[in-house]
């Protein structure tokens, strides 16, 4: 018995010493108020692991996690982050919330989460006013809600169309990519700022989803296209399906340029558009892959500007670059690939999971 | 000293054929007469029986919370009412297989039982076996099986048990138990009705600042009945029906980390039905059942426009024979038809069937005194195709009357879901061409028993199995997510199980420690796009877990109290510490009044579980119940004496 006893011992203590060797964690060392850019890592749908990136310009490294190490989580499902008036809203569809924080110290601010049923875009127009875009709980009840940014709270919401996705303030009004959510739109609504109503609607292609003005002041819009489908099969019903196309409207909603593809079905979609710091030069997302288009340019280009594929995209405001984000997968790391102008790799970082847009300050 | 050793079983963390072989004497009649006898072939296997005061309070309860506090496995939970899945040895749900009477209640559809609809009624008989059984129970058998039975009794008595529970957070629970035997039938019957409203406070820490908030959309209710009639015929023949219906109406809570304005909810339906006749001569018994389970899901979900319903169902076959060669040996053969179908709602015209055959056979014998083996084997053709052939070859040997050492080997499989296979919705398609998991597995066990005026056990166990093949459903492209045969997990750890029992005086104190380390790892991925994730410890399994638990029974009363201790849980691929959940302790105490006269018996519980109010998580963004309360009364009424 008392061999017994001691074997006992000898094992207690060798299960408590393997219960109290865990592993250490790492620190993050975080570039408090440097110059550089946010990078919105959406993380795995449902997991709550999306996260904040910042890319530091001068040590030229990236510091992961930003915001859950000053604040804690972030949520589920960050879609996108705009810098207003030096603070940064931070929209995170999944949790019906935006997250405001400084963007020198990440520190929070504050969070706007009510009445926000499922958050895309945040504009800021004014120090009391800003705009949000919302899918709406079903994913097709578009509205634009009006933020009080003095007390973060919304006080307004504008029905617009399916979907309503970016936002992009020109002339004093507000255009809303109308991008059909889970249903389907054709739209871009236009918000008088003044009224905080839709004052006109112009119809585009199938399912606009990104917008920028360009040098010239026209707008460049992005259309995913509709995939109609054989619910049973899933097979693509092409003859009810449309494409994807570039289009080049004026400020007045005149369609100066439509440049569809031709491929039909889910991969064939375009998903995001931006401007170099000239805005002479239009880079864009087309089947996950990275194409460019001169802003005189009359036809789509046939070749991509990189052979890989990509989640997400942003062009850098400073120096022309291209960052080019891949999601591997939604369990593990994505990376941030960044070329020069003219194509090629200048380097490539680790960042979140599912990356899909930089942030500038 | 028989009584001693049966008593000693129940509460004992592992069976092994020589330490239990006096309790299998006690009931050797009815065991040869009636059910199954496929379990005998689990020589040097490692499961757990139920401690009996343990069930008795868990009525009320489900499988989710029973595993979770006996430490016998890991519970992957959507949170109280949510979704829950048990998972043995770094394995998955759909790697475990729930068996009622031998008939598995996996679903066809996604692999995985939730345990979390499955109450204790406290009438069944519940084993957990650990490691892989695919020889025996076939296809899903990689990690362990969960075995619930429901025995006939055959002795000249009327019963009438009533049960009241009610708890913290609306939780109620009624349940009518009857039933009637004589020496050539018996009949049982239990009705039960749970109720949780589950409006439980919870600090949600993914809020700034964090806050306490209260659980909405998160009632639930279930209400179900069981049959059981048998009729035995002449001295050696039982013919019987099993019939479980059930009906769970309850809401579907969202993650906290998502809106709190969740508006989803989901009725299901289940039924289960089994007959079978028994027979059993003097060196050879015949087992022959037939099974039925069919389920309807429908789930809603108002704010989000989803109105969708799923049906799936199945029809079991089989005949076992075995032969009695000699003391300690026997052959068992068998032959299982499983008819699986899935309703149309998600698969459309081409709603899948699946025709799977299996022969199956295990001998067992002795080669020496002290010495017990098993030869298992099991092949499967599900529609004309071939699931991995399955041996196993188990040993159990004492060394002494203070040692023994028990050992398996194994090949064990999972043949893919519908869904895995044909699956056809938004947001992701199966793949036909999947093949299916394949494992190969060993453990082994050392044990000390030394019995005097107490009695101290002891169990160490090592055990390591790589699964290959393993499905994981992951984002293809852009038009969503499908299946693939992508990785190969290596499972391995070490379970130490130390138990002490003392009586002195009218005073009985049980001590149980256990604690199992698990590392399951990404061994090969197949794509480049998961290379971060190689090596990695899967996601939601603990490495570290540990249950201490004391119970002292003094004249009426018995005291329990437990201490769970689950270690660090990473939730995505890379095992970042920054998404991973922390570990936590939870402590519950109860405290039973029995009081029992030759007709009658009463019990009176009263249960504080997670008294420390530890906020946990076992999914992130799904919290569980803070520091709740419990009073149970059951009152049994008998015509005989006992």
């Amino acid at each position: 018995m008392n061999k017994l006893k001691q074997i006992i011992t000898k094992l207690w203590i060798i299960s408590v010493f393997i219960l109290a060797a865990c592993s250490s964690d790492d620190s993050v060392s975080i570039p408090i108020g440097t110059e550089g850019f946010f990078i919105v890592n959406e993380g795995g749908f449902g997991n709550g692991n999306t996260s904040l990136s910042f890319y530091d310009r001068e040590t030229k490294t990236v510091a992961n996690n930003i915001f859950a190490s000053v604040n804690g989580a972030l949520g589920d499902q960050a879609q996108s982050m705009t810098i207003f008036n030096n603070v940064g809203y931070i929209v995170v569809q999944n949790s019906d919330k935006i997250e405001v924080i400084n963007v020198d110290t990440y520190e929070s601010l504050g969070t706007i989460d009510s009445d926000l049923p499922s958050p895309r875009y945040f504009l800021g127009y004014s120090a009391t006013k800003g705009y949000v875009s919302d899918w709406g709980t079903d994913g097709v009840t578009g509205t634009v809600k009006v933020i009080d940014l003095s007390t973060n709270t919304v006080t307004k919401t504008i029905a617009t169309g399916q979907g309503a996705n970016e936002l992009l303030l020109l002339n004093d009004k507000l255009y809303v990519a109308n991008s059909g959510g889970f249903g389907r739109d054709n739209t871009i609504s236009v918000i008088n700022t003044t009224t905080d109503e839709v004052e006109s609607t112009i119809t585009v292609s199938d399912n606009p989803n990104s917008l920028v003005a360009d040098a010239d002041g026209n707008i460049w819009i992005g259309t995913r296209g509709h995939t109609a489908f054989d619910p049973n099969t899933f097979a693509v019903i092409e003859s009810e399906s449309t494409p994807p196309a570039i289009l080049k409207i004026d400020a007045a909603g005149t369609v100066l340029l439509n440049l569809p593809y031709q491929a039909v079905g889910f991969s064939s979609t375009i998903k995001k558009v931006d401007l170099n710091q000239a805005g002479d030069k239009l880079y864009y997302l087309y089947a996950s892959q990275i194409y460019e288009l001169s802003t005189s340019a009359t036809t789509l280009p046939s070749t991509a500007f990189s052979d890989k594929f990509y989640y997400g995209l942003s062009v850098d405001p400073i120096d022309g670059s291209v960052l080019a984000f891949e999601a591997p997968n939604f369990s593990s790391d994505g990376n941030m690939d960044i070329y020069d102008a003219s194509g090629d790799l200048q380097s490539s970082f680790v960042v979140g999971i599912g990356p899909n847009g930089a942030i500038f300050k | 000293m028989m009584l001693r050793a049966a008593g000693l079983c129940l509460l004992f963390l592992w069976h092994t054929e020589l330490v239990c072989q006096e309790i299998k004497s006690v009931s050797l009649d009815e065991v040869t007469i009636y059910g199954s006898r496929i379990s005998e072939g689990e020589v040097g296997v490692m499961s757990t029986t139920i401690d009996s005061l343990v069930l008795s309070q868990s009525q009320g309860e489900n499988f989710a919370e029973l595993i979770r506090k006996i430490g016998a496995g890991q519970i992957r939970s959507y949170g109280v009412s949510g979704l829950s899945t048990p998972a043995f040895r770094g394995t998955n749900g759909s790697q475990t297989s729930f068996l009622w009477n031998g008939i598995t209640l996996n679903s066809s559809l996604n692999g995985s039982s939730d345990i979390s609809q499955i109450p204790i009624t406290g009438n069944e008989q519940i084993k957990i076996q650990k490691g892989g059984a695919s020889s025996l129970y076939g296809s899903g058998a990689i990690g362990g099986t969960i075995q619930i039975d429901s025995r006939p009794s055959f002795q000249d008595n009327t019963r009438i048990q009533m049960t009241g529970e009610f708890g913290s957070f609306g939780r109620r629970l009624h349940q009518l138990h009857f039933g009637t035997s004589t020496m050539r039938k018996s009949f049982s019957m239990t009705l039960y009705n749970r109720v949780m409203e589950n409006d439980y406070p919870y600090l949600n820490s993914y809020r700034r600042p964090a806050r306490i908030e209260t659980r909405n959309n998160a009632r639930y209710y279930q209400q179900g009945i069981t049959t059981d009639i048998d009729f035995r015929m002449g001295s050696n023949q039982v013919i019987g029906a099993k019939f479980w219906g059930q009906k769970n109406e309850y809401q579907v809570p969202n993650s906290i980390l998502a809106s709190s304005n969740a508006s989803a909810n989901q009725q299901d339906e289940s039924l289960r039905g089994l007959v079978h006749w028994n027979y059993a001569g003097k060196s050879h018994a015949i087992v022959i059942k037939e099974a039925f389970v069919y389920n309807s899901l429908l789930f809603t979900d108002p704010s989000a426009r989803i109105d969708s319903r799923t049906t799936f169902g199945a029809w079991t076959s089989r005949i076992e024979s075995t032969w009695d060669m000699s003391k300690g040996v026997s052959l068992l053969l068998g032959l299982n038809h499983l008819f699986e179908y899935a309703g149309e709602e998600n698969f459309g015209e081409n709603a899948p069937e699946r025709n799977t055959t299996s022969l199956f056979g295990s001998f067992k014998f002795r080669p020496a005194e002290k010495t017990s083996m098993a030869l298992n084997v099991r092949q499967e053709r599900p529609d004309g195709s071939w699931a991995p052939i399955a041996p196993s070859f188990g040993i159990e040997h004492q060394l002494s009357s203070l040692i023994g050492l028990s050992g398996n080997i194994s090949r064990n499989y999972r043949i893919p879901t519908f869904n895995d296979l044909y699956w056809k919705g938004a947001g992701g398609f199966g793949n036909p061409l999947l093949l299916p998991e394949s494992a190969w597995g060993g453990e082994l066990s050392v044990h000390l028993l030394a019995k005097e005026q107490s009695v101290f056990q002891i169990q160490v166990t090592g055990y390591s199995q790589s699964v290959d093949n393993w499905i994981l459903w992951r984002p293809v492209s852009a038009e969503g997510w499908s299946p693939d045969n992508v990785k190969k997990v290596w499972t391995r750890g070490g379970e130490l199980d130390v138990l002490f029992e003392k009586k002195n005086g009218g005073v009985n104190i049980v001590t149980n420690s256990s604690y199992r380390f698990t590392r399951t790892t990404n061994e090969e991925i197949s794509s480049e796009n998961f290379i971060r994730e190689k090596g990695k410890q899967l996601s939601y399994t603990p490495i570290h877990e540990f249950v201490q638990s004391l119970k002292v029974e003094f004249e009426k009363f018995a005291f329990l109290t437990r201490y769970n201790l689950v270690g660090k849980q990473f939730s995505e691929g890379e095992n970042k510490d920054v998404f991973a959940l922390p570990s936590y302790g939870i402590w519950d105490v109860s405290v039973e009044y029995r009081q029992r006269d030759k007709k009658n018996r009463t019990k009176i519980h009263l249960k504080a579980d997670n008294i420390l109010n530890t906020n946990y998580e076992n999914r992130r963004g799904y919290p569980m119940y803070g520091r709740n309360y419990s009073l149970g009364v059951s009152i049994e009424i008998q015509s005989k004496q006992q």
